[in-house]
């Protein structure tokens, strides 16, 4: 039987920076293995603990991931992509193609960028004035501008960014990092998305779904009010002495039943995700609980202020996730429809103005406190959208701009990548990505990389094929990025 | 850039207009080209001038004048005498050295030479020959007009995008072009062919490969011989004892009365029996007692509830279009209802085939047949796609992926891009299959009007014109209505909700928003009653029921293409629709349909599947009939019967029972009479330490294998116990059981799409909860429920804390324990003993014993004591214990 199909045989992967290769040879076991226990479970085989932790492929850089989803598509060219030549052109028609929800077009009325740029750092960042905090990180961030995706409308250009693939049906990032690793801590998700308080994403629990691999790897939403995780909670008026008393019992008959059925491992792995399930009822609470975060913690998050407090609360969960074990950590910065979130076709302005105010001080404040707790190098940080935005009006009138997947920018931090860096460009304009392109999927497999899975060897085997997150064709890390 | 860009870049199309941008399909398999970038990159502006469509006319498109038409060639094979000649080659071999050998090195070799077992796209560009020969996407150049090649179309970014991080400047550009038109010349020495071999790599359909077992005809094997006759109930057991016995194992004792009328109930209707039910069949000393009962389930209309969801996982089933709308599909709930009441039916699987995939072109359609071709849309659909054709193929593929898979247990699928890695199914098979389905029309095009449009069909009698009249003008009515408020809300849009209101998904929402400016609260309410009362109305014309199904665009096709790299835009040669070649099928036979509106291509590929000689089809489906039965199929792999997949363990009794099936005309009921009336189905699930040591997965069934309930089966059992499961009300539109806030939360607008259903309904069943792809009712998600985005053969089974949190702390579950405890206390009012033994009773279906009794009433006792803890509450409490209760979650 052929092993090789439908993929190439694995090219070298033999680059620069990727260490130790000891565990190269896992590549191969880790589906054959999980497809003989997994695809014909039926039957009460052998249990493995799926998300028992798994040798990475070679030495990681980082541990965790915390993707700042900045769902809606921020403006590049309003952000971090400096398009000085802009300036002074507001409401000029020219010939520009684009390509968003309003379809194609040939022209546009120019809307300059609505914000100031100046310069930040040793590296001379050029960051709009929307981002003044994350300004001051700029020498330790790597910015990509030269983004590209596959659709430019938020449903599909979401599903690629979190799985990959436009369609629905793929597991996402958190999925492929959980199943290629397993979880450090496990009495919290491996996986674990925070929504905006103003509601979802398009296509809701899609974005943190497993696809065809088990639940087991699906995303756990975590809420920073109220319970934490669904069903956390134990009944209403049942007391915790109550509970362990039915657990116990439970175990009794459980442990009877056993006794009488032995050689079915399943049975002994449902008895104790009992005991697992009982101790995430504390320690997940306290995992996200900022009672034991300091004053001038939370203050520099903007904790206890609008419009920081929301987000701000979900970076330090993020933070105190990531310090227990948590793998991914997901935070969506808008929610909901329109500009519920950062998809400003109307007033770019007001758009932005309150999105970068809710997020920018928090982000800075993630990034300097992970450095001060030493987590920094260990905790890869993404920020980004599904797409960009164009450099045209999108009404005859208003500032309000459409979706632009021909280029836009994302950036990484932390996690063995280099800071004070920038690559790729979009002309000069913005309207698309010119030099160094990278499709999400380099994205992708920039980030396994940094865990120590090699993203064209992290496989699932499914319908027929060795399924990757960058797809059966592949994709390079961008080794651009990456701290030697 | 150090490291590599391997990958090449998506296809545009090669006329385009540059305007749409088109992608590969997104199975995209190895070894092919790829779409890095999906998008068309070609912003070019005033401003910034990129014009990528310059020609590339140059100087030396006239020194091409010297050569011939085609290409020249080069090289010792050169004419040394011709002194000009040899002046020409050595300027054309300097210009290679010089000028196109670096730019290969930096644009192209990475991918197309460096690494020859790694070649992007099977392409080699490290000599003549390889060029000319090409990749998977055909010949780099056209030697006879070079300036049409593919390889200048790709490096100006009109089919494929290449290099994919970034367009070569035109000098470049100009350079390769000038190359090309040159006849590409080499340095001497310089050439290495490495495709030469790499094309051999795939199966191709040839005597070898034909011999497969799974592609030879199904043989009537006889039963073998076996020592321990006593065993054999049937032949099954003949089989199966005979492997047991040659590995020197003995099968399991039988199972006991008790563990096996469980085993049976929830085996054929996913339901325990009541604790009088088992008393019944344990008490029952008649020797057809066993017989009687698999009888008397397999006529209960639940048997059809619980078999009819194992051909939804098939198919795929879902009730919404997923994508950014998740839109609902209209009727869609009269195909699982129609597959529920197959199965009741015991509706031979020929027939059940034949009508999913061709009901409409029968001699004589009914409401039932047209309703099974609902079928071919149960899939995803984009109502927004970025490419259109490419939604439309992708679609297509679709279908094709899940009816290999559910009907020949082949991924012919995996040729879509390329000819299959692994089987021996070249590309053109796939196109061939494809080209059946190919004159379906497309699920919609973009909005609900258009899928009524096209997926949606009236059946039986027409109204009377005048009720047909007053029904349309009811409708006009309500429109204006609605109208007169949108009217008022109007001026209050934001541009972008102009478009948006479009949907009717977003109508309420942007109404909502101008509740106190332009409407008021009570215009507000009464659109949303309008538009309700609007939608039933459509749904309900007077005299006629709607089907979802399938439509074709009449009954003349037009021609089928091979799709080059699976690139929708990219025609390759035309196939006519054929069966899959390695099987030798005989030509497809077609007959438009009678009544003149398809093309009777579906029927042809329907009778080519269950002509009793096709040799996958049978087999697929005994297989699967033993793993709902077992735990799993005798082919592990119960969808890939390919070079791929799993070997049967008992070749032999699979032919024997692909036999039987189509022998016994295709009965599923007379193949679950003839499976559980076995020795080898009774048997126990005990552990036998011998037997475990030398078998431990139990390949050869030395004993029945334990499972856990599904997820349907889970959440059926707690209604069932706690006595509130709605048994009475079968089929109909879905229902909506009460969804979590938290889960709500998730969706971009919370609630949409989930209705509320009476609390009658919400105790139904689990098979009539509503499939929202986006949006999974917990208790069946977490337990494992498939998939519905792509075909589902065999459930996952996950044991993780997510489920116990849902099983111990859920809304649902402490409600059905609060109702099981009220039924108990009604039953045994005050008698604590009693209670715990019927309830542990009513949820393992077996007797207590006293110790387990007594730890139950001590239990609640220290609830009582030591936690004030009322004793309803302590009964409660209980109650949720015991359906915690591995034995009640697993079936021996």
């Amino acid at each position: 039987m052929n092993q090789n199909f439908c993929r190439r045989t694995r090219r070298e992967f033999l680059w620069q920076s990727g260490g130790g290769f000891a565990g190269l040879a896992l590549a191969g076991l880790l589906d054959r293995d999980f497809l003989a226990a997994q695809d014909v479970r039926a039957d009460g085989a052998e249990w493995v603990n799926p998300l028992a932790a798994k040798q990475p492929h070679f030495a990681p850089k980082a541990k965790s991931v915390i993707f700042l989803f900045m769902y809606g598509g921020p403006s590049h060219i309003d952000t971090f992509d400096y398009k000085p030549t802009m300036y002074g052109m507001d409401g000029k028609t020219i010939e520009v193609k684009t390509f968003g929800r309003g379809g194609h077009k040939n022209q546009g009325r120019i809307v300059e960028p609505r914000w100031k740029f100046k310069q930040y750092g040793e590296c001379g960042k050029w960051v709009s004035d929307l981002f003044p905090n994350v300004g001051e990180c700029v020498d330790d961030i790597a910015f990509v501008h030269s983004m590209t995706a596959d659709s430019p409308i938020h449903g599909s250009a979401m599903l690629q960014m979190n799985s990959g693939k436009i369609q629905s049906g793929s597991p996402c990032l958190g999925s492929w990092i959980n199943y290629g690793l397993g979880s450090e801590n496990e009495n919290l998700p491996g996986f674990v998305v925070m929504l905006d308080d103003k509601g979802g994403p398009i296509s809701g629990p899609k974005n943190w779904s497993s696809g065809y691999m088990p639940a087991t790897y699906q995303g756990c939403v975590v809420r920073s009010e109220g319970t934490p995780i669904l069903d956390l909670k134990r009944p209403q008026h049942m007391t915790d002495g109550a509970q362990r008393r039915m657990l116990d019992t439970l175990r009794e008959f459980n442990e009877q039943h056993e006794l009488a059925r032995a050689g079915n491992s399943e049975l002994a792995a449902r008895i104790a995700s009992y005991e697992l399930a009982y101790k995430m009822q504390s320690t997940a609470p306290e995992a996200v609980d900022l009672g034991h975060e300091t004053q001038a913690t939370l203050d520099s998050y903007g904790i206890g202020k609008e419009p920081t407090n929301y987000f701000g609360r979900q970076c330090v969960m993020a933070r105190r996730l990531v310090e227990r074990g948590v793998r991914f950590v997901q935070i969506y910065s808008g929610g909901a429809h329109n500009d519920d979130n950062w998809d400003a076709h109307g007033d770019l302005e007001a758009n932005h103005n309150l999105h970068a105010a809710e997020t920018d001080k928090p982000i800075a404040a993630l990034i300097n406190d992970l450095k001060q707790r030493g987590l920094f190098d260990e905790t890869l940080v993404v920020w980004g959208g599904e797409f960009g935005r164009q450099p045209t009006a999108e009404y005859a009138k208003g500032s309000g701009r459409d979706h632009n997947a021909y280029g836009f920018t994302m950036w990484m931090a932390g996690g063995g990548i280099k800071g004070g860096v920038s690559l790729g460009k979009t002309d000069e304009l913005g309207s698309t990505a010119v030099e160094d392109r990278m499709h999400v999927r380099r994205i992708h497999a920039t980030i396994l990389q940094q865990l120590g899975l090699d993203p064209n060897a992290l496989a699932y085997f499914y319908g027929g094929l060795d399924q990757r997150l960058v797809g059966v064709e592949g994709a390079e890390p961008i080794g651009d990025l990456i701290a030697s | 850039m150090t490291l590599g860009r391997r990958f090449a870049c998506r296809p545009i199309s090669i006329l385009g207009t540059m305007e749409s941008p088109h992608q590969f399909p997104s199975e995209v398999c190895a070894g092919s080209f790829v779409a890095q970038d999906s998008i068309s990159q070609h912003a070019g502006t005033v401003l910034f001038p990129m014009n990528d469509r310059s020609g590339y006319l140059t100087p030396w498109i006239v020194l091409l004048a010297i050569f011939a038409s085609g290409v020249p060639t080069w090289g010792c094979s050169q004419d040394q005498d011709d002194r000009s000649s040899t002046q020409a080659d050595a300027e054309a071999i300097e210009f290679y050295r010089s000028q196109v050998k670096p730019l290969l090195q930096e644009n192209c070799f990475e991918c197309h030479a460096n690494d020859p077992e790694d070649l992007g796209g099977s392409l080699a560009l490290a000599s003549r020959t390889s060029i000319l020969r090409g990749g998977d996407s055909g010949p780099a150049v056209d030697s006879n007009s070079p300036s049409e090649s593919l390889l200048l179309k790709v490096i100006n970014y009109q089919i494929y995008e290449m290099p994919p991080d970034g367009k070569m400047s035109a000098d470049k550009i100009e350079i390769l072009t000038r190359w090309v038109n040159l006849g590409m010349p080499f340095a001497p020495g310089d050439e290495t062919d490495l495709t030469a071999e790499s094309h051999s790599k795939v199966p191709a359909v040839n005597a070898e490969t034909m011999k497969w077992w799974s592609f030879q005809p199904v043989v009537e094997v006889s039963a073998p011989q076996v020592r321990n006759q006593a065993w054999i109930r049937n032949p099954i057991d003949s089989f199966i004892l005979a492997k047991l016995e040659s590995a020197g194992l003995a099968p399991a004792l039988p199972a006991s009365r008790r563990d096996l009328v469980r085993r049976v109930y929830y085996d054929l209707i996913g339901l325990p029996p009541t604790p009088e039910q088992v008393d019944s069949f344990v008490n029952d000393n008649d020797p057809a007692a066993y017989s009687r009962l698999v009888d008397q389930l397999l006529e209960s209309p639940h048997y059809g509830e619980k078999w009819g969801r194992h051909w939804l996982d098939l198919v795929r089933y879902a009730e919404t279009n997923s994508f950014e709308r998740d839109g609902a599909k209209p009727f869609v709930w009269r195909y699982r209802d129609y597959v529920i009441r197959a199965f009741n039916q015991d509706k031979p699987y020929d027939q059940f085939l034949l009508e999913q995939l061709a009901g409409d072109e029968l001699e004589n359609p009914t409401l039932e047949t047209i309703v099974a071709t609902g079928y071919f849309r149960l899939g995803q659909w984009d109502d927004e796609p970025v490419d259109p054709l490419k939604a439309k193929y992708d679609d297509l593929d679709d279908i094709v992926a899940t009816t290999g898979q559910t009907m020949l247990g082949l991924t012919v699928n995996c040729a879509r891009c390329h000819d299959h890695k692994i089987d021996p199914i070249p590309q053109a098979d796939y196109y061939k299959m494809v080209s059946f389905f190919e004159n379906i029309r497309h699920y919609g095009v973009r909005s609900d009007e258009s899928v009524q449009e096209n997926s949606v069909r009236t059946v039986m009698g027409e109204a009377e014109p005048e009720l047909k009249q007053a029904h349309e003008a009811k409708i006009k009515e309500f429109d204006a209505k609605l109208n007169e408020i949108v009217e008022l809300a109007k001026p209050g849009f934001e541009p972008v909700e102009h478009e948006d209101f479009k949907y009717e998904m977003n109508q309420v929402a942007i109404l909502k928003k101008r509740v106190g400016d332009q409407i008021t609260q009570e215009q507000f309410a009464e659109f949303r009653k309008l538009l309700k009362e609007r939608d039933e109305l459509i749904l309900n014309p007077p005299g006629s029921l709607q089907v979802l199904s399938v439509k074709e665009s009449g009954a003349v096709p037009l021609p089928s293409f091979v799709r080059v790299r699976g690139n929708p835009h990219v025609k390759g040669p035309q196939v006519d629709p054929g069966f899959i070649s390695v099987l030798s099928p005989p030509e497809a036979e077609i007959k438009p349909s009678p009544t003149g509106e398809s093309t009777g291509r579906r029927t042809a590929f329907a009778k080519w599947l269950i002509d009793g000689e096709n040799p996958l089809t049978s087999r697929v489906m005994v297989n699967r009939l033993w793993q709902y039965h077992f735990g799993r199929g005798l082919v592990r792999t119960s969808s890939d019967f390919g070079f791929q997949g799993a070997k049967p363990t008992h070749p032999e009794l699979l032919d024997w029972l692909a036999a039987e099936f189509v022998n016994g005309k295709w009965s599923m009921k007379q193949m679950h009479r003839l499976i559980m009336s076995s020795s080898a189905y009774q048997m126990s699930s005990t552990y036998q330490h011998d037997s475990y040591q030398r078998d431990p997965a139990n390949d050869l069934f030395w004993r029945f294998n334990l499972r856990r309930l599904t997820a349907e089966e889970i959440r059926d059992s707690i209604l069932a116990v706690s006595g509130k499961l709605n048994l009475e009300k079968m089929f109909g539109p879905s229902i909506y059981p009460t969804m979590p806030q938290e889960v709500l939360a998730g969706q971009s607008r919370p609630g949409q799409g989930w209705g509320n259903s009476s609390d009658e309904d919400r105790r139904r069943r689990s098979i009539y909860v509503h499939i929202k792809r986006s949006l999974g009712l917990p208790i069946l998600t977490t337990n494992d429920s498939a998939d519905t985005d792509s075909s589902c053969p065999v459930r996952f089974i996950t044991t993780q804390p997510t489920q116990a949190l849902g099983m111990m702390n859920s809304e649902f579950t402490n409600q059905q324990a609060k109702e099981f405890a009220s039924a108990i206390e009604e039953q045994f009012p005050g008698r604590r003993d009693e209670q715990v033994r019927s309830i542990i009773e009513r949820v393992t279906q077996r007797r207590t014993t006293e110790e387990e009794v007594e730890r139950g009433t001590k239990l609640m006792q220290s609830w009582i004591d030591q936690d004030d803890t009322s004793p309803e509450q302590a009964l409660e409490y209980f109650c949720l214990m015991a359906l915690n209760l591995n034995e009640f979650a697993y079936v021996d």
